[in-house]
């Protein structure tokens, strides 16, 4: 037995005989005097004195103990009024035990106390023992876990469909900006080009070079069905001469109209156009800018243009255009 | 009781100083002076005295009395001169019994009949009594705070082994020592004693 255990046992053993009369006068002084003046050991000896009186009460006091008990502390009122007390105390906890045991009919056997089945071998029988404030603290733990459970259970399945739906418009949102890179791309590149294309226009206008001029003569127009003439127009042409052969020089001027032979529509315009000779014929020429013909039938209206002003439809040319 | 002087009396000022001194300075609202009575109870009780409560009071009358005449005590601490008091008190009372003692044997050897007057006579509990206990150690358990109440019956159920394990468990689930739990319960249950007497004092 360890040393400060074997004090206590010693000590226990000496103020038990203390409680019990059976110190001498010379062995109790000393204890008398710790009584009154030492708080913790005035507290002590109450605690023993309780301890003493529920083992009488309980039953297991013997021998000289017992007697001692018997004979000299319950000779005193105050004395015999805490075993009272004590045997009060028991009673409530036979009592609780068999409402425990009424609870439990298994734990009901007749002529053994709840308790001591409570206090059996076995290590799990603190679980069993009725404890007033500890069950309902039990209880309300458990309805309290109850609801807590409840409340996560119902807490996690709205954060589960946040996530779900955070992730589709998260998703969403990642498709969006993808298609807006697309068309940011898209647009840069367009961009690029017509930069490109405006860099090639500006170089091709300020670069001097020749213009590229294609001439064709169309003859006068006969009464008769005739062929109408194709004119091929190269690539990087900038001028189409067509010179217009002449039956009669009638008008001191003349003007020219380019129509759309589908539509009827006049393309392009122009006035003042004199006659040349050319021969034993005259001509005049109309100067028609390539980039506005394209692979198409087109009819060139001429129109004399007295001096006296207005304008006389001469002839008209119906020619076919073939870009190459 | 002989010491008492008959013309003195202890006044309000007098229990008030009293007070004072028991508390040694920090206001205990009286609680010193309950403390120390109780103690006096249980010595003058634990050397089977017929008047333990009586014997307390004329302890303290004394102590107070001789606190006002010397305006003040500082050789020993008032818990000590309580004790030493005390003892003079207990010594007077065994010199009185004694004196009765050879009073009755006189008597007796005249030839009257005397009752054993040192003989305490403790009154067998019936169960009335014991009922009107019950009864007034629930409602006064019905009175303790909820953690208190838990404490004591759980502190003190159970016997013997299973009584000390379930000690070592509750200790370790409030988180003090054993001692400390002991010294907490014997309180509580004294607390309860005492409200139980004066309940079943009432009824």
């Amino acid at each position: 037995m360890p040393s400060a255990d074997k004090h206590d046992y010693d000590e226990q053993r000496l103020l038990t005989r203390y409680l019990l009369g059976a110190l001498t006068e010379e062995e109790a002084e000393p204890l008398d005097e710790r009584s009154l003046v030492d708080e913790e050991f005035a507290l002590r000896l109450d605690a023993l004195e309780h301890d003493l009186v529920d083992a009488f009460v309980r039953g297991e006091l013997s021998g000289d103990a017992l007697e001692r008990f018997e004979h000299f502390y319950l000779s005193s009122p105050k004395r015999a009024e805490k075993v009272e007390f004590a045997k009060a105390l028991l009673r409530l906890e036979e009592k609780s035990a068999s409402r425990v045991a009424e609870q439990s009919p298994a734990m009901a056997e007749p002529g053994i106390k709840a308790e001591q089945k409570v206090s059996g071998r076995s290590p799990w029988r603190w679980l069993t023992a009725p404890r007033w404030g500890l069950q309902w603290a039990f209880a309300a733990a458990a309805l309290l876990m109850f609801f807590a459970t409840g409340y996560l259970f119902v807490a996690n399945e709205r954060l589960r469909k946040q996530g779900a739906e955070t992730q589709e418009q998260q998703a969403s949102l990642n498709h969006r900006a993808q298609e807006l890179e697309k068309e940011l791309t898209n647009q840069r590149s367009a961009n690029d080009k017509m930069l490109n294309e405006l860099e090639s226009l500006r170089e091709y206008l300020s670069e001097p070079r020749v213009l590229k001029t294609i001439a064709f003569l169309f003859p006068a127009p006969t009464r008769g069905l005739s062929r109408i003439p194709t004119v091929s127009v190269p690539s990087g042409t900038d001028w189409v001469i067509l010179r217009l052969q002449l039956e009669s020089d009638d008008f001191p001027t003349y003007q020219a109209a380019l129509k759309d032979s589908a539509t009827n529509q006049i393309l392009w315009k122009a006035a003042k156009l004199r006659p040349k000779s050319e021969g034993e014929s005259k001509t005049v020429s109309v100067r028609v800018p390539a980039g506005l013909l394209t692979s198409q039938t087109y009819i060139l209206e001429l129109a004399g243009t007295p001096a006296q002003g207005g304008a006389e439809l001469v002839t008209s040319y119906a020619f076919k255009v073939v870009q190459k | 009781m002989a010491g008492l002087k008959k013309n003195w009396t202890l006044n309000q000022g007098a229990f008030r100083q009293f007070l004072a001194w028991l508390d040694g300075g920090v206001d205990s609202r009286g609680e010193s002076y309950l403390e120390m009575r109780r103690r006096l109870v249980l010595y003058f009780d634990r050397k089977n005295c017929k008047g333990p409560e009586d014997m307390a009071d004329e302890t303290l009358n004394r102590v107070a009395r001789k606190l006002e005449e010397k305006g003040q005590i500082t050789d020993v601490s008032p818990a000590h001169y309580c004790y030493i008091v005390a003892k003079f008190v207990f010594l007077e009372s065994l010199r009185e019994d004694k004196q009765a003692s050879q009073n009755l044997e006189a008597l007796s050897e005249a030839g009257a009949t005397v009752s054993g007057l040192t003989t305490i006579a403790v009154p067998e509990s019936t169960d009335d009594t014991r009922e009107k206990m019950f009864d007034c150690l629930e409602k006064c358990l019905a009175k303790l705070a909820a953690k208190d109440r838990e404490l004591i019956l759980e502190y003190y159920r159970g016997e013997q082994r299973a009584k000390i394990e379930r000690r070592s468990e509750l200790a370790a689930r409030l988180g003090v020592s054993i001692n400390a739990l002991s010294i907490r319960a014997c309180r509580i249950r004294s607390k309860l004693e005492a409200c139980v007497r004066l309940c079943s004092a009432e009824k």
